[in-house]
């Protein structure tokens, strides 16, 4: 049994053991702390400073208080006063149910409600606050750290509702926000939701678009009664905060596009960082993550053999994040998250690589103060700011870490426990009156106990580790932990005084003791850090000293595949300033120009893909309805996607990426550009044709998506039919109200003014779909895979679409029993524009290969069959006036191979867009001599943070699964 | 299309009983070899001879034997397809006609052959390319069964059956949890075959644990071969065949020394890992190669029973890694029949051999100039054309 004797000078022993004697109120409610270094906001201190506190307000913050009577005097000395810090992405203690999954597909769950806007993931009436029922311990917990003020989260949905500020609970009792609404949320992830829609985050994407445009229509039509209560409940929050959820990179330039004016706060998930300044500008908010980096495995050399270089380069990155994100100019503010130990840690981390004091603080009080619109009521001490303070003993900047000793919060002094053995409390004026009392700490059966006078409390009654003081009328308390465990002869002498009525003055002083030094050991880190990002963040990705450059090029003597017409030339190109500038033999260009020798090596157009899913996130279908038309591709745009440099050091240098082939009527296309490390708007092919993803067969009728999926409109070819008909006059006919971005797009087609690719393989359907767009009076513009084209390739032509199909796939479906190898020689002597796909990413990696087989199988010429990849893509995607073949006048997007390239042992020597070497096959060698040199460089410094105890917790290198037309999953 | 320019005094029923010549034709042996103007003698249904005229000088061939100009001809014995399910599965969306996955985890007693559809329309395809033999596999389970080589022509599997027991295919476990469990098992079975316990699934096993068929261990990475060689250490006879395993080229060393071929499978997959260098699967089979084991090429993975016939310009694009087409002939026709244990009998355009070769332009490794002229099987010649020709033909002139 440990025993601890401690004094106690006290006039009332009732206040201890609960009662609560009469005290004047005026007493109660003021707090001095005397003579202390305050730092009332970043980068202005004071030293020698008191600070008043009355009924939860800084009243007075100076040299020499006049009025100090009644006041619960603080021993400032030697101590740090802050603004107490705000969490702002606060989500522990929300209640929701468990969510309950739908044992399979769920298209009846989408009924409407008519006050609500009909979709589950949607709740902007949804107040976080009801939710919120946070424990002690957790706000304990997070007190210790510093924490004051938190933005509790209900993070649930697509629109998850208002988030309000509140001043962190306490014991006994729930405080009142001091701001109910002051950020709204956001997210791509439909949460709870059971329904089916939206399954993919360009789905989500599309369901902000139409809720956006709805709200806008309720605005300025009041007669509108329907979604009323989802409508109105936005409206009212809209200019708040936006906190969208951005757990990876692309979501922020995406939120942005989908909210250009509003006030938004990007919460990343530690991947912001992967974003150039395109996407990620100077004057945007963001969130920081205070997630520790992770440690790659690397206790093998098997492993180091197989690691990625950029696993190490991100965890030797990290701790600079917030450095170098506040140089880029962006307004940062720490999302200190669910765990106070990683908070902690991560800013002592933050703090030893570059991210000094000012700012921390800033990032922790000011800042996030002035997003909540909260910047003259928290986040600075100073007079007529909520009294919200912290009491340290030491600074801020003190890489030991930050030693909360007390917490003053909306006036109420709250003590944390690392360090209450530090505090000095004393009452002033002192009084000498004083009554002893014996006061012992002692466990007992693995218990702890006090015995004040004889009676003995439970400590851990109310209070784990602490014991709670009542004083004054108004039901304030203070508390603090008694209990140091292990450590013997301590002494705490507590003295209170209370000089106002004289009878109940008490005095109260604690004393002692060693701190507990929590250590952080940051010599595992390197001590000399390299910033240097790539672009992308990958192992491939372009380094600032060796970027791809658009530079003016003569590359001589190469046999050039012109394209159009279909034939190969000994010649001369020269590329100038991005475009195809001069064509023939012994081309005189200006000095400087930079030469590339090629006699015996062949140049061609830039390979196009006409179907592709590459550079997609979370969902290449919205599989939550059959009709999918306000689906964008674009916004799911993921340009890190390895598959982007695969494709450049194959020759590809564009490609359209398709919706999936789930829903008869699918989402809208992204033409790209394997614009390797640029950002997603970057890559979309300016001013290209706008397109949309039918599909036929199967895939629609959920053929093959097992047993279960037998419920959705169509599951024959004959409803595939009727169905896409019915949408067509669902356009025609629209219900009054706001637009339907849905129904729109179906307009345009109709209006000549998008184009339809259809997948699409046996001959009946294909038929179908024909003599549906002619009797509704548009055109097909492209059937891809078609495989049974050859078939009608008549009518094909007959009707002006043209066929983009595989070399020789066939034998997976029923539906391609039928398919054979000469089916692109079959529709192309019948004079239909044809091309071949990959709709596959290895596929992608050598087209080249694929057009050399419709030499073998079709008899196809050799610079026809290079058309198939090339030109005639471009033409079906309407991009032929920029790209697809070599003639002067069009963009350089264009390949140096290092032979015949339908050859099985060519490889791309350099591939160009717009006249940029986004591949060379040098730089390509460089960058792996580069990865080796980092690798060297880091591995050791990683193998001795691990040997420092750091717990390895994930694989040092990543497996990837590539998206396919049928896949359902985002 | 009959180009052949017969010699005067040809017999056709020499011809049917496949015995003939080809002569001025360039001969690709299989084995790394090439001999310009060289004249091949089939004498019913095998190789009868080979010959370099530079080295080998003249060679005399009866004059009822008919004998073809093979000017301007390539002649490549038949391309072998390893670890393939063809003629197991005929639509892969149809699970009707899927005949590769039996129920179980360890079903060491089904063999390959048995279902194998030879009439399948997806063989001529493979065919059209120069495959003439498959090594058929059960798949799935820790022991899927064993393999059996076939002919790709013939009527029933019985006639197309060449070889049994090629191959117990087996999939080692991801390490976690249940592999250990798996484990278990696998040793308590062998344990039990050893003893003797009667039963098919341990007639089966001890073919392996005699050495007479090898293990075909598809292994997922470097790492698990380790644990995998630490398993069979106490059963020294059994014979190891390593597959797919996408960076084994990490241990190409270790696999040299223990003696164990190493089968590639599909090398157009896309690399491994997110961060791999693009031309990654084609480096590390030079990797592979350069330690010295034996090595093949196989197309495991996704529709791979119609994916078949790339495999010969699948294997032409490792020149992309520095491989001559002289030195990947092999990874596709000798290699694979050593691995099997039919070296005897095919892989190569040697004396004893069966007569199963083809005749093209072009090469089989290169789609571009790729043209098949003549097809035989054991000496007899067959038909280049399939459903998909007929289809061609029915409606490329309406």
């Amino acid at each position: 049994m440990q025993k601890l004797v401690l004094a106690l000078f006290i006039f009332n022993v009732g206040l201890i053991s609960g009662q609560t004697p009469a005290m004047n109120a005026h007493s109660a409610n003021r707090i001095w702390i005397a003579n202390t270094t305050v730092h009332s906001e970043p980068g202005i201190s004071n030293t020698g400073i008191d600070i008043l506190i009355k009924d939860g307000i800084i009243e007075y913050v100076g040299h020499s208080p006049s009025d100090t009577l009644n006041c619960l005097k603080i021993d400032g000395q030697g101590r740090h006063v802050y603004a107490a810090f705000i969490h702002p992405y606060f989500s522990p203690g929300m209640e929701l149910p468990e969510k309950v999954d739908a044992p399979g597909p769920n298209p009846e769950s989408e009924k409407e409600v008519v006050d609500f806007w009909p979709n589950d993931a949607v709740h902007p009436e949804r107040w976080s606050w009801d939710a919120w029922f946070p424990s002690k311990e957790t706000g304990d917990a997070w007190m210790k750290e510093g924490i004051g003020y938190v933005v509790p989260a209900l993070i649930d949905g697509i629109i998850q509702g208002s988030f309000p500020t509140v001043a962190l609970y306490g014991p006994n009792q729930r405080p009142l926000p001091i701001k109910l609404h002051s950020a709204i949320g956001f997210s791509f992830d439909k949460g709870r939701s059971v329904q089916d829609y939206p399954s993919s985050l360009p789905g989500a994407a599309a369901l902000l678009r139409q809720f956006i445009v709805d709200a806008n229509y309720a605005e300025k039509h009041p007669k509108f009664i329907k979604y009323r209560r989802s409508l109105d409940a936005y409206l009212t929050l809209k200019d708040l905060p936006h906190f969208v959820q951005s757990p990876s990179a692309w979501d922020i330039p995406l939120w942005k596009q989908l909210f250009p004016n509003q006030n938004l706060v990007f919460v990343e998930h530690g991947e912001a960082y992967r974003l150039s300044s395109t996407d990620l500008k100077k004057g945007d908010r963001l969130l920081l993550s205070c997630r520790l980096p992770s440690i790659p495995e690397v206790r093998d050399p098997l492993l180091i053999e197989k690691s990625d270089v950029i696993q190490l380069k991100e965890w030797e990155l990290f701790p600079s994040l917030p450095k170098l994100l506040n140089q880029q100019g962006i307004e940062i503010a720490l999302n200190p998250g669910e765990n106070p130990e990683a908070f902690r840690k991560a800013c002592g981390i933050f703090l030893q690589n570059g991210f000094d004091e000012d700012k921390l603080l800033e990032s922790l009080t000011t800042r996030p103060a002035e997003w909540l619109g909260l910047e003259d009521q928290i986040g600075k001490v100073e007079k007529g700011f909520r009294a919200g303070l912290i009491i340290t003993a030491n600074a801020l900047g003190n890489p030991d870490g930050l030693q909360v000793e007390a917490l003053i919060l909306e006036g109420e002094l709250k003590l944390t426990s690392a360090s209450l053995n530090r505090i000095h409390l004393q009452m002033s004026p002192e009084d000498p009156t004083q009554d002893s009392l014996a006061f012992e700490f002692f466990e007992q059966e693995g218990k702890r106990w006090i015995e004040i006078e004889g009676e003995r409390y439970d400590p851990e009654r109310e209070s784990p580790g602490a014991l709670i003081f009542k004083w004054g009328s108004t039901q304030q308390y203070m508390y603090f932990p008694i209990w140091q465990s292990g450590k013997t002869n301590q002494t705490i002498h507590l003295t209170f005084i209370d000089s106002a009525g004289g009878t109940s003055v008490r005095r109260f002083s604690v004393q002692h003791l060693s701190p507990i030094k929590e250590n952080m050991d940051l010599a595992s880190f390197p001590t000399e850090v390299s910033i240097d990002r790539y672009f992308p963040m990958h192992a491939f990705g372009y380094s600032g000293d060796d970027s791809p450059t658009q530079t003016d090029v003569v590359i001589r003597s190469a046999t050039v595949w012109t394209g159009h017409p279909a034939a190969t030339i000994e010649a001369d190109v020269f590329l100038k300033k991005g475009k195809i500038s001069a064509i023939g033999k012994g081309l005189k260009v200006p000095a400087g120009t930079l030469e590339i020798e090629a006699t015996g090596k062949h140049l061609t157009a830039g390979i196009i893909d006409e179907h592709s899913h590459i550079a997609l996130r979370q969902g290449v279908n919205e599989s939550g309805s059959a009709i999918s038309s306000e689906v964008r591709m674009s916004d799911g745009l993921r340009p890190d996607d390895p598959a982007v440099y695969r494709q450049l050091a194959s020759g590809v240098t564009s490609a359209q990426l398709l919706h999936g082939s789930a829903n008869p009527i699918g989402g809208q296309s992204a033409i790209v550009r394997m614009k390797w490390g640029a950002s997603p708007s970057e890559m979309l092919f300016p001013n290209a044709p706008g397109f949309i993803k039918f599909a036929l067969g199967e895939n629609v009728k959920q053929a093959n998506w097992g047993e279960r999926f037998t419920v959705r409109y169509p599951q024959t070819r004959l409803g595939v039919k009727t169905f896409i008909q019915e949408q067509f006059l669902m356009a025609q006919n629209p219900i009054p109200g706001p637009v339907s971005l849905r129904y729109e797009v179906l307009k345009e087609i109709l209006a000549g003014k998008r184009n339809i690719t259809c997948h699409s393989y046996v001959a009946s359907e294909i038929l179908m779909l024909m003599q549906l767009a002619d009797s509704l009076g548009f055109k097909v513009r492209t059937f891809t895979h078609v495989l049974e084209g050859y078939k009608v390739a008549k009518e094909l032509k007959t009707h002006g679409a043209a066929g983009s199909t595989f070399s020789d796939w066939w034998a997976y479906k029923a539906e391609v029993n039928d398919a054979i190898p000469y089916n692109a020689a079959l529709m192309h002597n019948a004079g239909v524009l044809t091309a071949l796909n990959s709709d596959d990413e290895a596929m992608g990696t050598r087209l080249n290969m694929e057009a050399a087989k419709m030499v073998r199988y079709g008899g196809v010429s050799e610079a026809e069959a290079w058309n198939m990849v090339t030109l005639n893509p471009a033409k079906m995607l309407g991009i032929d006036e920029r790209v697809g073949s070599i003639e002067i006048g069009k963009d350089a997007d264009i390949v140096l191979w290092n032979g015949h390239p339908m050859l099985s042992a060519s490889v791309p020597e350099i591939t160009w867009i717009e006249g940029i070497d986004y591949y060379s096959k040098e730089r390509h060698q460089r960058m792996i001599q580069r990865n080796k040199a980092e690798k060297k460089r880091l591995i050791p410094f990683i193998l001795n943070a691990i040997a420092n105890g750091e717990k390895p917790t994930e694989p040092a290198y990543k497996s990837f699964k590539p998206y396919h037309c049928e896949d359902l999953n985002p | 299309m009959k180009t052949l320019i017969l010699s005067l005094f040809f017999s056709a029923s020499a011809l049917a009983q496949g015995s003939f010549a080809i002569k001025n034709a360039t001969l690709h042996l299989g084995n790394g070899k090439v001999i310009e103007q060289g004249l091949l003698h089939v004498h019913e249904g095998k190789i009868a001879a080979v010959v370099d005229p530079k080295s080998n000088g003249s060679y005399t061939l009866a004059p009822d034997i008919p004998v073809l100009d093979g000017q301007g001809w390539n002649v490549f014995p038949g391309l072998i397809l390893m670890n393939t399910i063809v003629g197991l599965t005929e639509i892969d969306a149809v699970r009707a006609t899927l005949d590769f996955d039996e129920v179980g985890r360890f079903t060491p007693e089904v063999e390959g052959h048995v279902a194998f559809n030879a009439a399948s329309s997806i063989l001529p395809t493979l065919r059209q390319n120069g495959v003439l033999f498959a090594e058929v596999c059960p798949r799935n389970g820790m022991i899927a069964g064993s393999s059996s080589v076939l002919r790709l022509d013939g009527k029933a599997w019985p006639q197309s059956l060449l070889a049994k027991n090629r191959g117990m295919h087996m999939h080692w476990p991801r390490t976690n949890r249940e592999s250990a469990e798996l484990k278990k098992d696998l040793l308590s079975l062998l344990e039990q075959a050893k003893a003797g316990r009667t039963g098919q699934q341990y007639q089966a096993l001890r073919r392996v644990i005699r050495g007479d068929e090898p293990i075909m261990l598809h292994i997922n990475s470097a790492s698990e071969w380790q644990d995998a060689m630490d398993f069979f250490r106490p059963w020294p006879s059994i014979k190891l065949i390593v597959l797919e395993c996408r960076d084994c080229e990490l241990i190409a060393q270790e696999l040299s020394s223990q003696n164990q071929p190493f089968i590639a499978s599909r090398i157009w997959e896309l690399p491994p890992y997110a961060h791999s260098d693009p031309f990654q699967r084609y480096a590390s089979i030079r990797d592979l190669d350069s330690a010295g084991l034996i090595l093949a090429l196989d197309y495991e993975g996704d529709m791979e029973a119609m994916g078949g016939r790339n495999l010969g310009f699948m294997a032409g694009t490792l020149q992309r890694a520095g491989f001559s087409p002289n030195e990947i002939l092999p990874l596709i026709t000798l290699n694979p029949a050593k691995i099997l244990g039919i070296d005897d009998q095919v892989g190569s355009l040697e004396v004893g051999k069966e007569a199963s070769f083809f005749a093209c332009q072009g090469s089989p490794l290169e789609a571009l100039h790729f043209k098949l002229l003549h097809l035989w099987s054991q000496g007899i010649e067959i038909s280049l054309e399939g459903r998909q020709e007929s289809l061609k033909h029915e409606f490329e002139s309406k």
